[in-house]
């Protein structure tokens, strides 16, 4: 049995979570939910024990615990399995399995044999029937979540935490995982379960607890739950009016169209962006959003569908492709393909400009030095980036002034077509309103814009009109006057 | 609205020569132990400071020297580039072969660069097409040309190298500047420009720095990088043309680890290989720093044996050094 008690966590002043009370029984399955940003994360962090709560208790079968290291969550029954996996794809599932607790021969040698049969005592109480011989590198995703859960029970735990275990499965591949879970409920484990899937509440949790900004807003049995109740729990709150005011008045003309575009797996997708339109890509981790961008802006290829630019035809093969037609691709992480860390800003903002070759900062293959300079001063400047000088770089800048010169870079090019994937994620407040204006800037100057993100009420603050994507496909076109519980009940179907 | 446009560009120039001062004190370390090792050498030898031996001394830097930029640009790529020191052997021994067979001069130097730089089209393919790791790319070709070397000379040096060839290898402008070193300086300036100014050396930095960020801007990265590899292999066989002009004759081991010296020459001059990081200039800095030692060292009756243990010694207190400024500014 797992207690929590009136656990508080703050960080520089903000409460991440809030006088945190529930408690999951043995023998049940107990769900987690809320929005991002609803304090699940710092929850798991504290009973993981890389961060201790400001206050509150913690109870396991009614003695009060210290969680201050993962090793010491181990040793008070604690289990967690992190929605990335964490296991070591060259090796084989017996080795993966008793990983750190590797038996030994009196020679010094690993005991082969009887990791085996650890690990395959492991796998049979979970009712699955992997062979712990084969390399992991070998399984397919659903069957490495289940080695992942294995290597978890194997060290016997009390509680068990499952972070978003089906995020990245098929629904075959999740009714196979939820029947390993019920086998552990029905052997007496403590299961919390966080999901984004609300219908996946239904079909598996026993009783589930609901977080909103920090707090619990909900907690007891799900019987008796509807989807629509459990979603309004989770939002409650009204939209914040930071998003900027709009001259909202999309072109009749359309930039961007793609008809049956898509490869296996994701699509067939079709759609259309008007010029001055800012249009919205709703949808969990693992819906296909980026995949589905990076292919029109031809960063992964596509294989079949077609792309029109104006209305004509287009053929994008590669990402140069797509710059001179006039798109720009903000990325989902700055860091891994968005922004040059450690050259300068005036590189950064630069580079995508020389590589189109527009001859404008270029003359005849060399960089006139003093017209990039002026360019880069006049785009952190549409950009209100704060910065020391444009020759510092980019990596002394904060988060949300290095998202800035992420965006300024395509406004270099003169792109008329602009993607943005997650342009809020890990900033502070003042920088998200930033940006948003950026953005909104772009669109009423008549630039055709799409938004991909994660987080709802951003996209209702600033978009015309929201598609939902899940399992790689648009499944529901929303206006702006959609309600934030209409859209978070549409992604999670 | 007149002033702040004003305002504005004077930033601009002050951040300019800003940056400049920046770049100059960030090789003024290395800049000043070669200055001190001048004095050190000056004080302790008195030949050290005479025009015959600061002729030898840019006759010497020559060849690492030229050898140092083509490494510059891989190293700032997160790249390495081994066979350097084969293709001067190979391209030497190619050249001389042609000339002492009396085809014209200018034949036997055009095929004697051609093979070269056929090795660095061979790294770049097998680099980018490939997806071998630069170390082991260049690991391999640099045995190749070694081998290939020995195969058409079996083995011994090749003479009849053209007066004229050898003339230019030993004469030079004065009794100061050797014109191997002229040749060195001027594809030294040159390169510099094409590094620091050009679309080709933004390409570079932007591969090393985020090749991934480098490709979601539009970038070709492969071929990029092929011609990186070029630049490379034809800059060192222009060193192993360099190297038969001055020697009058031509070794298929003549260049054996010269590869070593040019990437010691752009480490100590800032490069990293990590990539991102690295300039001609700091490049030269280098090559001179390791010239100067190994020459003054050896005027004042060091053996080679610790010459060699002294250059290890500045290498890695170069980059120590080096990482410790980098750590304190980050």
């Amino acid at each position: 049995m797992l207690e929590l008690q009136h656990i508080t966590k703050s960080f520089f002043g903000n409460k991440a979570l809030d006088d945190v009370t529930f408690t999951a029984y043995p023998g049940e399955i107990h769900a987690l939910v809320g929005q991002n940003g609803a304090g699940k994360s710092t929850l798991m962090k504290i009973l993981s024990g890389a961060y201790t709560a400001d206050s509150g208790k913690v109870f396991v079968d009614d003695k009060e615990v210290l969680i201050s290291s993962p090793k010491d969550a181990e040793g008070i029954g604690i289990s967690i399995v992190y929605q990335e996996l964490s296991l070591f794809p060259h090796l084989s599932v017996a080795a993966n399995i008793v990983i750190g607790e590797e038996p030994v021969l009196k020679t010094g040698l690993l005991d082969e044999k009887s990791a085996y049969t650890t690990a395959k005592q492991v796998l049979e109480r979970l009712g699955v029937d992997i062979n712990p011989k084969r390399r992991v590198s070998n399984l397919n995703v659903s069957q490495q979540q289940i080695c992942e859960i294995a290597k978890a029970i194997s060290k016997n735990p009390r509680i068990v935490i499952l972070d978003e275990p089906t995020a990245s499965l098929t629904k075959a591949e999740t009714d196979s995982l939820f029947a390993v879970m019920r086998a552990m409920r029905d052997g007496g484990l403590t299961l919390i379960f966080i999901s984004h899937h609300i219908e996946e509440v239904f079909a598996i949790a026993d009783r589930c607890t609901v977080l909103r900004d920090g707090r619990v807003a909900y907690t007891g049995e799900v019987s008796g739950l509807d989807e629509r109740q459990i979603v309004d729990m989770m939002v409650g709150h009204s939209i914040e009016e930071f998003y900027p005011v709009r001259m909202n008045n999309p072109s009749a003309s359309t930039a961007l169209e793609i008809r049956n575009f898509g490869r296996p797996g994701i699509g067939p997708v079709s759609l259309k962006v008007q010029y001055g339109e800012i249009l919205g890509i709703a949808g969990l981790i693992g819906s296909g959003r980026s995949e589905l961008v990076r292919m029109i802006f031809g960063a992964d290829k596509y294989t079949n569908g077609e792309i029109l630019l104006n209305g004509e035809s287009l053929r994008i093969r590669n990402t140069a492709d797509a710059i001179r037609a006039g798109i720009a691709l903000v990325t989902e992480d700055r860091r891994i393909d968005g922004l040059n860390l450690s050259m300068p800003i005036r590189f950064n903002i630069s580079l995508p400009n020389i590589i189109g070759g527009r001859e404008t900062v270029l003359r005849h293959q060399f960089v006139r030095r003093k017209f990039e300079a002026n360019l880069v001063l006049k785009i952190a400047e549409a950009v209100k980036l704060k910065y020391g000088s444009i020759d510092h770089r980019v990596v002394s800048l904060s988060g949300g002034n290095q998202q800035k010169v992420a965006i300024g870079k395509w406004i270099s090019t003169g792109a008329k077509i602009f993607i943005f994937d997650e342009p809020t994620k890990g900033i502070d407040v003042a920088s998200k309103a930033e940006i948003y204006r950026v953005i909104n800037e772009l669109a009423d100057s008549g630039a055709a814009v799409i938004v991909i993100s994660s987080y709802n009420p951003e996209l209702i603050g600033i978009c015309n009109r929201i598609f939902v994507m899940s399992r790689g496909n648009i499944i529901k076109k929303f206006d702006s006057s959609v309600s934030e519980n209409d859209l978070l009940l549409a992604q999670s179907m | 609205m007149g002033t702040v446009v004003e305002t504005k560009d004077s930033n601009v120039s002050k951040n300019h020569s800003f940056n400049a001062l920046k770049n100059i004190l960030n090789t003024s370390l290395v800049a000043a132990a070669l200055v001190l090792l001048v004095i050190v050498f000056s004080v302790l030898s008195p030949v050290f400071l005479t025009e015959l031996n600061l002729f030898h001394i840019l006759q010497q830097v020559s060849i690492v020297g030229i050898l140092a930029v083509g490494q510059a640009f891989v190293i700032i790529t997160a790249g390495i580039d081994m066979s350097q020191g084969s293709i001067i052997g190979l391209t030497g021994v190619a050249t001389a072969l042609l000339m002492s067979a009396h085809y014209p001069t200018w034949v036997a130097i055009l095929a004697g660069l051609l093979a070269g730089t056929l090795i660095g089209v061979l790294n770049g393919v097998l680099v980018t097409w490939a997806k071998l790791p630069p170390f082991i790319a260049t690991l391999g070709t640099m045995s190749i040309g070694a081998g290939l070397a020995l195969v058409i000379t079996g083995g011994q040096p090749v003479f009849g190298i053209p007066t004229v060839l050898s003339n230019l290898g030993n004469d030079g402008i004065g009794s100061i500047l050797p014109d191997i070193a002229l040749l060195l300086i001027v594809i030294a300036v040159i390169f510099h420009f094409v590094l620091s100014r050009s679309r080709f050396g933004r390409y570079t930095y932007a591969i090393g720095s985020n090749p991934l960020a480098a490709r979601l801007a539009g970038l070709n990265v492969k071929r990029q990088l092929i011609w990186i590899y070029i630049i490379s292999g034809f800059l060192s066989a222009v060193g192993g043309i360099v190297m038969i002009a001055w020697v009058n004759s031509a070794m298929p081991s003549a260049g054996d680890n010269y590869q070593l010296n040019s990437i010691a020459a752009v480490v100590i001059g800032g490069g990293s290989l990590f990539g991102g990081q690295g300039t001609i200039w700091g490049s030269m800095v280098g090559a001179l720093l390791m010239s100067v030692l190994s020459n003054g060292s050896q005027l004042v009756g060091i053996s080679t044996y610790w010459q060699s243990v002294l250059l290890g010694l500045v290498v890695i207190l170069a980059v120590f050094i080096d990482g410790f400024r980098q750590r304190s500014i980050a």
